[in-house]
C-alpha cells in the first residue's frame, strides 16, 4: 500500500465501520460484472472507484446512440464500439490500480464456467430471465455471491442471493421463470436513466456491504424499490425446500434456460 | 380488513398499487378471489409475501399485509 492508495480510499477509510480493514477487503475482492447495460456501467463505475481488487465486465453489444441516457459511461462518439472495450478504458482511467478482465460475448451455458472461474461474486446486468436463472444456478453450485438486480418501469428489485447461511437462491423465491415475452424489457416497455442507474448503484452498495462485513449479519431480503412513490419494500424469505440446488457442472452445461423461460 | 399491495407488472393488471380486502381465512382463498376480481391474474407470475415474508398456504388474519410480487427482467 502507497500513499496513493491512502489518498485515493481517504474519505471511505474515513468511515469507522469501514476503515482499512473494510478497504483492504474490497481489494482482495474479485466481482463480475454480466452486461454492461443500465445496471451494470453504475455498478462497475461505483465498485471501480470503491477499490474492489479485480472486476471483470461481460457484454457482446457495442454502444448504441438509444443506450446513453442511462449508460452515462458512454460517449456519442463511441456509438458503434464494443461496451466491454470503452468501459474497460474509462475504469482503468477511474482507476489504474485496479485489475480489468473483459469478456466481448454473451453469457450461457457454453462460456459461463470459463468466464466465472477466478470470481467470487457475479453482479447480474443482464435483462433476460435466462441469464438471471442461469447465474444463479451458477452461483448455487460453485458456492458465489449471486447479485441481483432486476427493473421495470419505476420499479427495481435488488437483492444478494446465496451469501449468508441460509443460501436463499433466486429459483426459490421465483422457482417459476415467466414467459420472456409475458414481462417487457426496457427496449420494450421503456424507461427513465436515472431508474437503472439507482437500482445498479443499490447493487454495488449490497456488494460492497457484504464484502466489507458492514452488511449487518441479517436474513436474507429482497428489496423492492419504487420510484415513482419513493418506498421501499422489504421482504424476507425461508429457503425453499422444494427447490433443488445443482449438483455438478454438467446439470448446468446440459439444462436449457431457454427452454425453461419459455 | 387484509391490505394487498400491487408492484410491477402486477400493478398494470390492477390499475390499483394498494386496496383493502374483507379477511379471508388464507392464502390460497385470497388468490381465488382475486382472480375472480382480476382474471388476467391467472396467467400472471407472481409471489406472495405475507406481512414482509415470501410465503405460500399460510392462514391469514385481520391486518395482515399481503404484496404480489413479480420478478422483473429489465436492465
Amino acid at each position: 500500500m502507497n500513499q496513493d492508495f491512502f489518498n485515493r480510499y481517504q474519505r471511505q477509510m474515513q468511515l469507522p465501520s469501514f476503515g482499512l480493514e473494510g478497504q483492504q477487503k474490497l481489494a482482495e475482492a474479485k466481482v463480475l460484472v454480466v452486461g454492461m447495460g443500465g445496471l451494470g456501467c453504475p455498478a462497475a463505475q461505483y465498485l471501480a472507484g470503491a477499490g474492489i481488487g479485480k472486476i471483470g465486465l461481460v457484454d457482446g453489444d457495442k454502444v448504441e446512440l438509444h443506450n446513453i441516457h442511462r449508460q452515462v459511461l458512454y460517449n456519442s462518439n463511441e456509438v458503434g464500439q464494443p461496451k466491454v472495450k470503452v468501459a474497460k478504458a474509462k475504469l482503468s482511467g477511474l482507476n489504474p490500480s485496479i485489475e480489468i478482465e473483459t469478456f466481448e460475448e454473451f453469457i450461457s451455458t457454453k462460456n459461463v464456467l470459463e468466464i466465472a472461474s477466478d470470481y467470487d461474486i457475479i453482479l447480474d446486468g443482464s435483462d433476460r430471465f435466462e441469464t438471471r436463472y442461469l447465474l444463479d444456478s451458477y452461483c448455487t453450485l460453485k458456492n458465489k455471491v449471486y447479485v441481483y438486480g432486476s427493473v421495470f418501469e419505476f420499479e427495481g428489485q435488488v437483492a444478494l442471493f446465496n451469501y449468508n447461511k441460509n443460501k436463499i437462491s433466486y429459483h426459490s423465491i421465483f422457482p417459476n421463470p415467466p414467459k420472456q415475452s409475458d414481462v417487457p424489457t426496457c427496449s420494450e416497455n421503456g424507461i427513465l436513466g436515472f431508474l437503472p442507474s439507482i437500482i445498479g448503484s443499490m447493487q454495488a452498495l449490497e456488494l460492497v456491504k457484504y464484502v466489507s462485513h458492514l452488511k449487518e449479519k441479517s436474513d436474507f431480503e429482497l428489496i423492492h424499490y419504487n420510484g415513482l412513490a419513493q418506498e421501499i419494500y422489504k421482504t424476507q424469505a425461508n429457503p425453499n425446500p422444494k427447490f433443488v440446488p445443482p449438483k455438478s457442472d454438467q446439470e448446468i452445461l446440459s439444462f436449457n434456460f431457454d427452454v425453461f423461460c419459455g | 380488513m387484509i391490505s394487498i399491495l400491487y408492484f410491477g407488472q402486477i400493478k398494470s393488471i390492477t390499475s390499483l398499487a394498494k386496496e383493502e380486502w374483507s379477511t379471508v381465512s388464507n392464502l390460497e382463498e385470497l388468490k381465488t378471489a382475486l382472480v375472480e376480481k382480476y382474471p388476467k391474474l391467472s396467467t400472471a407470475n407472481f409471489v406472495f409475501s405475507v406481512n414482509q415474508k415470501i410465503s405460500e398456504n399460510v392462514d391469514l388474519q385481520d391486518n395482515d399485509e399481503v404484496a404480489l410480487l413479480p420478478p422483473f427482467s429489465g436492465g
